[in-house]
């Protein structure tokens, strides 16, 4: 019993102390100083551990192998039609639709995983109204009876809503692409699953009950203005259709910058020939153009690319850790200097002062 | 005295003008003080006019010196000072008063004002008093009622089932909350938007809800807001509870109260009395309403109460009952025969204005004064019980209504700061035109194609706005427009809402430190710490000035007597330090201060006195010769003894009534009975004929020949109230000579305690060791019970106490008599026939009396040396010259040992000179106009002439530490003054003793007589320094070799000046224009003394130390006088020692000791001036930071006031993520260790010279939060470039590298780590991840935003996030902590040298210590194998 009591005595002498230092403000402290020689340390430390870091990512960068294809101005490739398919769909009030192949070579057989991407250029996805045009409630796969007001101007038409409501959903990027290998004229299989974020297919985007029909789902809607599809045409995959399309989830998700890329499939690599990789050869990407960008001098692009565990190639990292760790080793060394050469003097400098009487 | 009715209710704020009259007429009695803006000196008529006043409808009139500020709307006012009331002076007044009144003078009631009535109204007025809108509104309504009296009726009248006439008054309950539950949350809004900062924010809000402009969801912009009003609000929340918890304790206190079914008094609930009912009260029982004394203890009906929880004032108030109505015996008052219905004016805020009558059945008026009122919260005092009855109650009485609310100051670094915000608004400006433009500019690119639809992220402007044309809705200047609000929104963080809450909540905090600190606790007193302001700590680290007074401050203020001069023998008293007594607070329980000298007790033992006093009773002269050194030695101690305005206490007081009501005879009976066995044996021993003084005194109401009581005598019956003949009487009881007045049947022997009438206490709880055989055996037997002495001046107890000591006694002292025992003479029985009361310009106060023996008329006098010396008589011989040079030495003696002097003089004044004077003074007494001055006049008048009888030097030893105090003071570079009342010499030793002045300093003396001498010689002295500087200057630079900017080759020579009173007067006088070559002269001067100043030169100095060197001032004071003083300072400090708490209520810090101050300057202030300063700093930078991430960010979104940082996150960030560490740091950092800055008190420059906080080191975190955002945004910016990356996805990033570099930011700027900083830090982190945490995962859509879900746990899970946040916050605070390392090890400040040096030294230590140990240990050692 006693033996119990005591600790506790104890602990609450301790805490009662604490409380008066704490009162006090005499809690224990520790003081640095920064100092020469006290800070000495911790930027030779920062350098010797950046600038191998720094070292490390520039490797990993360099490992990752990419083909960039820009296919904004690529000629239609019907016969008789000879302008780019931008003109194509202009002329026809972008009701026309116009295919356009890029042929392209690759020299050196991408070793691992390839996955292939479509890039924007000054799209601005990151603008305040465009960003706030959604209803994250109707992706969720609620049954809304009118859309947020932030989709507006593209919420209602006529009693019906746009499925999926908003600037964003609208503007969706809807050119196909597909490679062909020019040798065998083959189609090289894509994956279109697994593109988005599990958080998002999984949870944010959920269609809404029922059939994915315009009777049961998606009763009282109408496709989006620039769409050509239904919202429930998206795919022929009933698990990657509606909301739940990836397409248009990845599309959802607003990049940060008015240059971006979003992922469009995956190489298939179960094909004969692409177990190990994407082998080197001539190879062509077909273009079913739909998504005019002129109006706003944007540019299309398509990137094949595989990843390292930094995601794409980025050597910026890689050389801002190196540099970063060099400053730090420099000033490592110009504090050493000043240790060495005015450590001294401060102290001879407080000697000064201590038996210097105070004049004001 | 003149009482200042503006019109009531108006918003003209009337100022009483008491004590300033006599004041401002200096004693030449020429022109008025100079300094004095508006020298109203006037009595009544100085309301009226106003003349030369500020103007503004201010009736302003001087209470006493106190400066008044310029027409701000408030009063502001003072009280007494230094001067002492005498008991009988506000008694005539009354009298006069009622004279007045009852020969329907109509007016006379009003004009009575004593000095007390200002006196103590000032404590109120110091707040500010504004009346309340809605009541200024309806002035109209409450002047109609102003005017209107009130009927109250005795409640015990009215039976139990009828209606109470009283019912339309409020009940006693108060309420000094101002919310209730109901009204808290509109009232408390309504406050809370009178800040600018809040209507900003609301501006802010509101904004958000235009739907073109808003950039944020509604909801999620007002969190900020929200939060910060509701933290404001639970703030005030919480004093209101507080508050209404004290109302609560209050209201359910309980008193007496008579009801009519019992027929007796019943305990009640205060919060049930009512207006009209009958309270019995006790002896130091707090009374509950105001209420009008019916009856009292005493047999003149007279009570004491003390203001001090009123006002602070603790000495006692004179009230007495209503005189005129038929309410049975005094001693057996019978409420029931109160049945008088009163009338009384209307409930007004005046302390000490009241009015009533109570009209009576034959038709004539029993008029009341404020002198029959008892206040709410006074303490009854001195007096067994009285009966009252109530007449205003709850939120109608005085102290209600007076009820005013806190100060407020803004300090020098929020002023600081509200400048750097608005500087914050500009830059929010630019941001926001520069991010409109570029708006405009990229809109424009695109304006074809936007309304065609052909831009897809581009959406046509809502057309829900019906103004602007469609088309005209793309247009780039609209656009432009538009997005100018959506900046002020988006960019409204660069103006940190959270500042304000974050600064007031550190201060908080760092006032509570303060308080709990210990080493403010005063051992012998038990006091401690008070901080009254809790919004300046941080001035207290930038004082540059400190203004101090002396008595009491510096000093003990616990006089002792120490020297006496008496017949040009000088007496010296060796005084006795006793440490353990001295904690008791009244200075008049302390047994032993000083050992009685033997020579003089000889001399006065061998006095026979009977040979002088034992004359036949007659008008004539006696025979004795009047001069003769021995009745000089006994007049001496009789001007000791009384001319004073010591208040005798009886005590204990008795009661027969008990807490319940119940009268308990029996029991006190028997404690009574114990009391007088105890006190009869006591007397037996030492005196026969104990009967006499056993029982009641009879008190003779002499009829003053000058002021004839004009009380109407109300019908008594002889038994009670024995008519005294109207001729002056004389009682002297002698035990060799005893002297019977044959009309005194009541020293009869006193009848044991009837049952019925309950037994008073003893008159007198004193030994009365009267027998003059038994005077050699000097020492006091130990048993000897002293009277309580209360007075206002611990110099008057000193005195008393040391009269006292030698056998002359204060007994008694009412309005018309003293009672003193003389040795070898007994009881006798002085007519006070005036008291001239002191004032601070005469510098002495005097007493006239009727000698018992001889009818002489006697005017005992007590001054300053000077007031006395200069008015001797001047036709004496040669002996008496001699002997008035003698006592002179002494004085000079005395002074330079620095004591304080007083003469005492004595005049006989012959009947003819007395009348005629007599007839003067009454005719100046009832003056209208003029009549301060009249007084004055009349005062000097008569104290001419003089006869001296001696002097006496008091000590007032200094406080413990002053000197280190001081001595610390002036090394942390705080120019010290002393301002005192003290004549010079002592002044200037103790300006000596307590290191204000150094041997080696050179004194400057300003003494001048005329204003052009005081020119000449301010204007010598600068020249004189001037030459020396140039002196200086030219021989450091012959002498080249030393360094610039070290000045130590020739020490600056220090100066100290003293400034007497007079001088100041023409310094201070604005037409004289010599204050700025006052100051200058001052500013060469390390320490400036001041004596002879007067509490309104007091404040006038400080003031223009204040307006004209532009400084940070600290006034130090602890009585009244200091009050003014203490107000005008930036930062005012009270003593609370003896002298009442009048300075602590006027401080914004109270303390117990003056040494005190040391810690509290150079470590609390120096440290909260510090964090302070820092914390403010980090707060602009961390908004500016964040800020300026999103304005970078717009480059990349077409300046679309698009932000990649949640709003949620946008809005939290700096409420909660970054707000805890400097929070911790504001409350807990400590730039160095309390023992470093108590040991270098140079390091307070840095508060003193705002070092931490100028406008270059804002720019300079301005530039580094420019340099930061830049890191921060765009090497992330590139981290992300080319990739997938979402723009919520690369926000995460750049909100977790913002956290973290902020972080880092204040770990550079933390001192000092302690357990809390480090927990600040982690707090604010983890706050961040669970915030994050479960806002993106709990919410896939919600708040109107896109949501947030899964990108907290996408961003932490990617390796480019965490490479990126490393990289960009260490490259973000790179520069910063560069450019500290280097400071630290090139340029350290002063600081961090004291700091570095104090570590130094701690390894000195440490390795002494161990090398101590290792070589004790080698030496065991070493032994060791000499053993084996």
């Amino acid at each position: 019993m006693s033996a119990q009591d005591l600790p506790n005595d104890q602990s609450k002498a301790k805490q009662s102390k604490f409380n008066q230092k704490f009162k006090q403000q005499r809690l224990p402290a520790w003081q640095p100083i920064l100092t020469a020689d006290t800070v000495l340390p911790a930027f030779f430390l920062i350098g010797l551990l950046f600038v191998p870091l720094g070292a490390a990512l520039l490797f990993f960068s360099h490992s990752v192998q990419e083909m960039e294809l820009d296919y904004t101005d690529c000629k239609s490739v019907e016969a008789g039609v000879s302008m780019p398919c931008s003109e194509v769909i202009r002329k026809s009030n972008f009701t026309a639709e116009c295919t356009c192949q890029v042929n392209f070579t690759i020299t050196e057989p991408f070793k691992k995983t390839v996955y292939l991407y479509y890039g924007l250029d000054n799209f601005y996805q990151n603008h305040r109204r465009y960003v706030k045009s959604r209803d994250d409630n109707q992706l969720l796969g609620k049954d809304i009876t009118s859309p947020s007001n932030d989709c507006n101007p593209f919420g209602m038409s006529d009693g019906k809503i746009y499925a999926p409501c908003g600037a964003i959903a609208n503007s969706m990027f809807n050119d196909s692409l597909t490679l062909y290998d020019a040798g065998k004229d083959e189609k090289l299989k894509l994956i279109k699953t697994d593109i988005a974020w599990p958080s998002d297919r999984k949870i944010k985007f959920n269609n809404p009950p029922g059939k994915l029909n315009d009777s049961e789902a998606f009763k009282n809607t109408i496709k989006p203005p620039y769409w050509t599809k239904n919202v429930w045409e998206l795919s022929d995959d009933p698990s990657n259709n509606g909301y739940k399309n990836e397409d248009l989830i990845v599309w959802m998700r607003s990049a940060a910058f008015p240059t971006f890329r979003k992922l469009y499939g995956k190489i298939d690599h179960s094909m004969i020939g692409f177990k190990f990789g994407f082998p080197k050869g001539r190879y062509y990407l077909e273009v079913q153009y739909r998504y005019p960008v002129d109006s706003f001098g944007g540019r299309k692009r398509m990137i094949l690319s595989t990843t390292s565990f930094l995601g794409g190639k980025n050597n910026f990292l890689g050389i801002a850790y190196i540099t970063v760790g060099c400053i730090c080793l420099l000033l490592g060394i110009i504090f050493l200097i000043i240790h060495i050469k005015f450590g001294k003097r401060a102290v001879d400098q407080l000697n000064i002062n201590q038996n210097t009487p105070y004049s004001d | 005295m003149s009482e200042a009715h503006g019109g009531v209710g108006t918003r003209s704020h009337a100022r009483s003008a008491s004590h300033g009259g006599i004041m401002l007429t200096r004693d030449a009695g020429g022109g008025h003080g100079g300094p004095v803006p508006a020298a109203a000196a006037g009595p009544a008529t100085a309301a009226t006019a106003s003349g030369g006043g500020p103007g503004r409808g201010h009736q302003r009139t001087f209470s006493h010196g106190y400066l008044v500020e310029g027409g701000r709307g408030h009063r502001r006012m003072a009280s007494k000072t230094d001067f002492i009331l005498p008991a009988g002076y506000e008694q005539r007044e009354r009298e006069r008063e009622r004279e007045r009144a009852e020969s329907g003078t109509g007016s006379g009631l009003k004009k009575g004002h004593t000095r007390q009535a200002s006196h103590t109204d000032s404590v109120y007025t110091i707040r500010q008093n504004k009346p309340s809108l809605l009541r200024r509104l309806m002035f109209w309504k409450k002047g109609s009622e102003e005017g209107r009296t009130r009927l109250v009726h005795p409640n015990h009248e009215v039976a139990a089932g009828d209606i109470n006439p009283n019912e339309a008054f409020p009940d006693n309950s108060i309420c000094t909350t101002k919310y209730t539950v109901l009204s808290f949350l509109p009232k408390n809004l309504f406050e809370q938007f009178h800040r600018f900062a809040n209507l900003y924010f609301l501006f802010i809000v509101l904004l958000n809800f235009v739907p073109a402009v808003n950039a944020f969801g509604k909801e999620v912009a007002m969190l900020p807001l929200i939060f910060v009003l509701g933290i404001t609000a639970i703030k005030d929340a919480f004093e209101d509870y507080r508050r209404y918890k004290s109302d609560l304790r209050v209201n359910n206190a309980t008193c007496r109260v008579y009801t009519r079914d019992q027929n007796r008094y019943v305990k009640r609930l205060w919060s049930d009395v009512r207006v009209g009912d009958v309270i019995h009260l006790s002896c130091n029982e707090v009374i509950p309403a105001d209420m009008v004394v019916l009856n009292s203890s005493d047999e003149h009906g007279l009570c004491f109460i003390e203001s001090s929880n009123l006002d602070g004032e603790s000495n006692l108030k004179q009230r007495q009952s209503v005189k005129g109505l038929n309410l049975g015996l005094q001693e057996e008052f019978q409420v029931t025969q109160f049945s008088y219905m009163m009338e009384v004016g209307p409930p007004t805020t005046k302390m000490y204005h009241f009015t009533g009558t109570i009209p009576l059945a034959t038709g004539e008026r029993v008029p009341l004064s404020k002198d029959n009122l008892l206040l709410r919260d006074c303490t009854l005092r001195n007096t067994d019980y009285i009966e009252g009855v109530v007449v205003y109650a709850g939120r109608e009485t005085k102290a209600m209504l007076n009820n005013g609310g806190t100060r407020y100051k803004r300090s020098r670094l929020e002023r600081r700061m509200n400048l750097e915000v608005i500087w914050c608004v500009v830059i929010l400006f630019f941001m926001c035109l520069i991010s409109a433009t570029g708006s405009g500019l990229w809109q424009s690119q695109f304006e074809v194609n936007i309304s065609q639809g052909l831009v897809p992220f581009l959406l046509p402007q809502a057309s829900g706005t019906p103004l602007p044309p469609p088309r005209q809705l793309n247009s780039p200047v609209w656009v432009g427009f538009i997005s100018f609000w959506t900046f002020i929104i988006i960019y409204q963080v660069i103006i940190p809402i959270s500042l304000y809450v974050t600064i007031e909540v550190i201060k908080l905090m760092q006032v509570y430190h303060i308080h709990q600190d210990k080493d403010f606790k005063d051992k012998k007193s038990g006091k401690t710490i008070e901080c009254r302001a809790l919004n300046i700590p941080e001035e207290l680290g930038q004082i540059e000035y400190v203004f101090t007074d002396k008595t009491g401050t510096l000093t003990e203020n616990q006089m002792v007597f120490q020297c006496c001069s008496i017949n040009d023998v000088d007496y010296s008293h060796t005084p006795i330090i006793n440490t353990s007594s001295s904690s008791s607070s009244q200075g008049s329980n302390q047994q032993e201060t000083f050992a009685l000298n033997a020579q003089l007790q000889e001399e006065l033992s061998a006095i026979e006195l009977p040979l002088i006093y034992a004359q036949p009773r007659h008008h004539q002269p006696p025979a004795v010769p009047q001069n003769s050194p021995q009745e000089r030695m006994i007049d001496f101690f009789l001007t000791l003894a009384a001319c004073n305005t010591v208040v005798v206490a009886k005590h204990p007081h008795h009661d027969q009534m008990n807490a319940s009501g119940m009268i308990v005879p029996s029991n006190s009976a028997n404690s009574s009975e114990v009391d007088n066995a105890s006190f009869t044996s006591i007397i037996s021993n030492s005196w026969a004929p104990a009967k006499v003084l056993k029982g009641m005194w009879p008190f003779p109401r002499p009829l003053s020949p000058i002021a004839p009581s004009p009380r109407s005598t109300p019908p008594r019956t002889p038994e009670s109230s024995p008519r005294y003949p109207e001729s002056p009487s004389i009682n002297i009881h002698m035990n060799p000579i005893p002297v019977q007045n044959p009309s005194h049947h009541s020293l009869d022997p006193m009848p044991e305690p009837l049952s019925n009438s309950p037994p008073r206490p003893t008159l007198l709880n004193i030994q009365p060791e009267l027998s003059f055989q038994q005077l050699p055996s000097v020492t006091p037997p130990p048993l000897d019970i002293k009277p309580i002495y209360e007075a206002e001046s611990p110099d008057e107890l000193a005195l008393v106490d040391a009269a006292y000591k030698y056998g002359f006694r204060l007994l008694r002292r009412s309005l018309h008599n003293i009672l003193v025992s003389i040795p070898g003479l007994g009881l006798c029985e002085y007519e006070v026939l005036h008291v001239l009361p002191f004032d601070s310009n005469r510098k002495r106060m005097s007493i006239i009396v009727r000698h018992p023996h001889t009818y002489q008329k006697i005017l005992y006098c007590k001054g300053a040396d000077s007031a006395i010396l200069d008015n001797l008589s001047r036709d004496v011989d040669e002996q008496t010259k001699l002997r008035v040079f003698r006592t002179q030495q002494h004085l000079n003696t005395y002074s330079k040992l620095g004591l304080r002097v007083l003469c005492m003089a004595k005049r006989v004044l012959s009947d003819s000179e007395y009348e005629s004077w007599a007839a003067g003074h009454s005719v100046a007494e009832n003056s209208l106009g003029g009549r301060e001055r009249k007084l004055h006049d009349s005062y000097c008048r008569i104290e001419k002439n003089l006869n001296l009888l001696g002097a006496t030097g008091i000590e007032d030893r200094l406080q413990d530490g002053v000197p280190e105090t001081i001595q610390a003071l002036r090394k942390a570079g705080i120019v010290v003054w002393v301002l005192t009342g003290d004549k010079q010499e002592t002044a200037i030793n103790i300006a000596y003793s307590c290191a204000l002045f150094q041997p080696t300093m050179e004194i400057l003396k300003l003494n001048a007589r005329t204003k052009d001498q005081a020119e000449r010689t301010i204007n010598f002295f600068l020249q004189q320094i001037q030459q020396q500087e140039e002196l200086r200057e030219l021989s450091q630079s012959n002498g080249e070799c030393v360094p610039p900017g070290t000045q130590s080759s020739a020490p600056a020579k220090q100066r100290g000046l003293v400034v007497d009173g007079r001088t100041l007067l023409y310094i201070l006088d604005r037409r004289a224009n010599l204050k700025k070559k006052f100051l200058s002269l001052a500013k060469q001067c390390s320490a400036v003394l001041c004596c002879r100043a007067t509490p309104l030169q007091k404040a006038l100095i400080v003031r223009s130390a204040k307006d004209s060197l532009k400084v940070l001032t600290l006034a130090v004071g602890d009585g009244a006088n200091d009050v003014s003083m203490i107000q005008t300072a930036d930062v005012g400090v009270g003593i609370s020692g003896l002298e009442g708490r009048q300075a602590v209520m006027a401080s914004d810090y109270a303390i117990a000791r003056f040494r005190h101050l040391e810690k509290l300057l150079l470590v609390h202030g120096h440290w909260c001036y510090n964090r302070l300063a820092r914390i403010i700093l980090y707060f602009f930078y961390k908004n500016a930071s964040f800020v300026l991430i999103l304005l970078w960010y717009q480059l990349y979104n077409g300046f679309s006031g698009s932000s990649m940082i949640d709003q949620m996150y946008l809005m939290v960030f700096n409420l909660f993520f970054t707000s805890i560490p400097p929070i911790v740091v504001g409350i807990y950092d400590q730039d160095a260790p309390e023992e470093v800055l108590l040991a270098e008190p140079y390091l307070y420059s840095q508060g003193r010279t705002s070092s931490v906080y100028q406008p270059s080191t804002f720019w300079f975190n301005i530039l580094d939060a420019l340099y930061q955002s830049v890191i921060l945004f765009f090497v992330t910016a590139l981290c992300y470039q080319e990739s997938t990356a979402g723009m919520y996805e690369f926000g995460m990033t750049v909100t977790h590298a913002c956290l973290l570099a902020q972080s880092l930011h204040i770990a550079i700027e933390t001192k000092a780590w302690t357990i809390l900083h480090i927990g600040g830090l982690v707090a604010s982190l983890l706050l961040f991840y669970i915030f994050g945490a479960l806002y993106t995962a709990t919410c896939p859509a919600c708040l109107g935003s896109p949501s947030q879900y899964g990108e907290l746990g996408h961003a932490l899970a990617s390796p480019v996030h965490w490479l990126a946040v490393i990289l960009t916050s260490i490259l973000a605070v790179l520069p910063r902590f560069v450019v500290r390392a280097l400071q630290c090890s090139l340029n350290p400040d002063e600081v961090t040298q004291a700091l570095l040096q104090h570590h130094s030294s701690r390894l000195m230590d440490f390795i002494v210590s161990w090398s101590a140990s290792t070589s004790t240990s080698s030496t065991y050692r070493c032994r060791d194998p000499d053993t084996t």
